[in-house]
């Protein structure tokens, strides 16, 4: 099925829907959501969440790209069951590794940006993103976006693990001078 | 700054660039895939495919009709755009699946195969009597169809194996329409009611008998027909309402309902039809589109609704087309067709000025690879 049809379905609110949008999203989901939680349990009940987030969005919204809307909604809801259920380690988390590679962008500051300073800063990745060649663009969103393994990202960008570290590495590199310049760090 | 607003900013970039890169991990998973099910897939079909196959496959539809009611001509109307306006297809709504069933048939002796049983039958006109307070005293079975009437103290309720539950006020025979029921001061529900009359007098019916129609989401509307003479008279019919577009689509031809009333104005008879309490579902198939349907129309697949057949082709003008289903007692399959309505060429004389008959041709919206027949066909239309 389509993706302007399921969102239909969404739309006169038809049950179906969620059935729909399993069959065609709900591996690349539990995907997300396991590279967050480290655990199958709880990523299918983030996906399981991302439906429900999904019915009561639409309407009003009737998202362009149905992957990424719903992508967005799993990985949000992943990262904020990790935050507040899991004060306790989780080995393993991709959303962990990524957390740690960060930190050569910024060292944790006192303050934590509010949401304007948020769109702020995602505007300005964005712009950032579409300045990249598109094998990195590629290695760094499926990085910090889809928060995929080295291994899995080498695999399908048809890289070594190593070549993905060092293409991150000076990604994150060029970010920090971008932001500096852009005065948001 | 901390390093979570970096990957919460990461959550809010721009869909296209996220979907860049979800199309490449999807085409590594799908390839990836490929090599697993290519070396696996010949033990799979080996040890399962076979019945897997035969498990979920949809049955081959064989369309065939019966020809026990006389045949139609097509539609009268003055302006066609408004024909038919109630149909709850939308074209712009895709339309993916719709299930199949299959019908009672009557056979030549007018036996009927896989209809509702007597008991069955009885449960339907006792439910009827109860809703309405009628006493049933007797029951004889009619000669054709197998139908069931069953006499009460104010009414006759006729049910038949296809579902059809009629109840016809008054006692057979009554020439002066005892029995009758006035509607109260205030509704007009003879034949020369005009529109905001007819509508009124459709939803008082509708309210009031709400528990005899069973509907959870009763749709009302009217539909017209003409006379020769341009006389326009309202059918008062009501449809059970549905959550999705298939349901509706559906219940539009297989779970519907009508008032009939006399020339004074009183309700005579309510007739409402489950045509699916007796049809066994055969399977949801996939559907084609309307501009597919009209490829299939220009090459002569359909059947079309008068007895001389006309061929339709590239220059022919399509004045209006629909998705409906076919569930009357002629169609052995009830299964949707896409409908198109076409001028009929025919010069009709003594006709009101501006009357226009239109000839409809029906098009299966099954995919043609489940079809295992399409006879010609000479049916009934426009019921």
């Amino acid at each position: 099925m389509r993706d302007t049809d399921i969102v239909n379905l969404y739309w006169e609110r038809d049950e179906r829907a969620i059935g729909e949008t399993d069959a065609v999203y709900g591996n690349y989901l539990l995907k997300i959501a396991k590279n967050i939680l480290a655990n199958t349990e709880d990523s299918k009940e983030c996906v399981n969440d991302t439906y429900v987030k999904a019915w009561h969005s639409m309407p009003p919204q009737r998202p362009a790209v149905l992957s990424a809307f719903l992508g967005k909604l799993t990985r949000e809801l992943s990262i904020d069951r990790l935050r507040t259920k899991t004060r306790q380690k989780r080995g393993g988390s991709q959303y962990t590794y990524a957390l740690e590679e960060l930190g050569d962008i910024t060292t944790d500051g006192d303050t934590t940006a509010d949401t304007a300073q948020l769109h702020a800063l995602a505007q300005s990745i964005g712009a950032f993103l579409q300045t990249l060649p598109l094998p990195a663009r590629h290695i760094f969103v499926g990085r910090y976006f889809f928060l995929d393994s080295i291994r899995d990202i080498a695999a399908y960008c048809h890289k070594s693990e190593g070549a993905v570290k060092t293409t991150l590495h000076r990604t994150r590199a060029a970010l920090k001078e971008h932001l500096e310049k852009e005065g948001l760090l | 700054m901390k390093r979570n607003d970096i990957l919460s900013a990461m959550g809010l970039i721009d869909d296209t660039v996220i979907e860049e890169t979800a199309a490449i991990r999807k085409k590594h998973k799908q390839n990836t895939l490929r090599v697993i099910i290519s070396l696996a897939a010949c033990f799979a079909i080996l040890l399962s495919g076979a019945w897997v196959y035969s498990k979920t496959r949809l049955p081959l539809l064989d369309i065939t009709f019966t020809h026990h009611l006389d045949s139609g001509d097509g539609v009268w109307c003055y302006d066609i755009a408004s024909y038919d306006e109630t149909n709850p297809w939308d074209s712009k709504t895709p339309i993916h699946r719709l299930p199949v069933y299959q019908n009672a048939v009557t056979d030549e002796n007018w036996q009927v195969t896989g209809g509702l049983s007597e008991t069955e039958m009885t449960k339907l006109a006792q439910k009827a009597a109860d809703t309405l307070g009628l006493t049933i005293q007797n029951v004889e079975k009619e000669q054709y169809v197998g139908k069931l009437k069953f006499t009460t103290d104010r009414a006759d309720i006729v049910v038949d194996p296809y579902g059809t539950v009629e109840i016809v006020f008054g006692r057979w025979g009554d020439l002066d329409n005892t029995g009758h029921i006035p509607l109260p001061d205030g509704y007009n529900f003879r034949d020369d009611a005009d529109f905001a009359d007819a509508e009124k007098a459709l939803l008082y019916l509708v309210e009031t008998y709400a528990d005899l129609l069973g509907f959870s989401q009763p749709v009302p509307y009217l539909t017209s027909t003409f006379s020769y003479s341009g006389e326009r008279t309202y059918a008062y019919r009501v449809y059970e309402g549905a959550d999705t577009a298939a349901e509706r689509i559906l219940n539009y031809a297989c779970k519907t309902a009508y008032f009939e009333c006399d020339e004074n104005g009183n309700l005579s008879g309510i007739s409402i039809t489950n045509a699916l309490a007796a049809a066994e579902k055969l399977g949801n198939y996939p559907i084609i589109s309307a501009s597919e349907a009209y490829e299939l129309l220009l090459e002569g697949y359909y059947v079309d609704s008068h007895l001389k057949e006309t061929p339709v082709d590239k220059d022919t003008v399509i004045h209006k087309q629909a998705l409906m289903y076919r569930a009357t007692i002629d169609d052995a399959t009830i299964l949707p067709y896409y409908v198109f309505y076409v001028e009929d060429p025919t010069t009709y004389y003594n006709v009101a000025q501006g009357l226009i008959a239109y000839n409809t041709y029906y098009v299966p919206a099954v995919e043609q690879k489940y079809i295992k027949s399409l006879p010609l066909w000479d049916g009934t239309t426009n019921k």
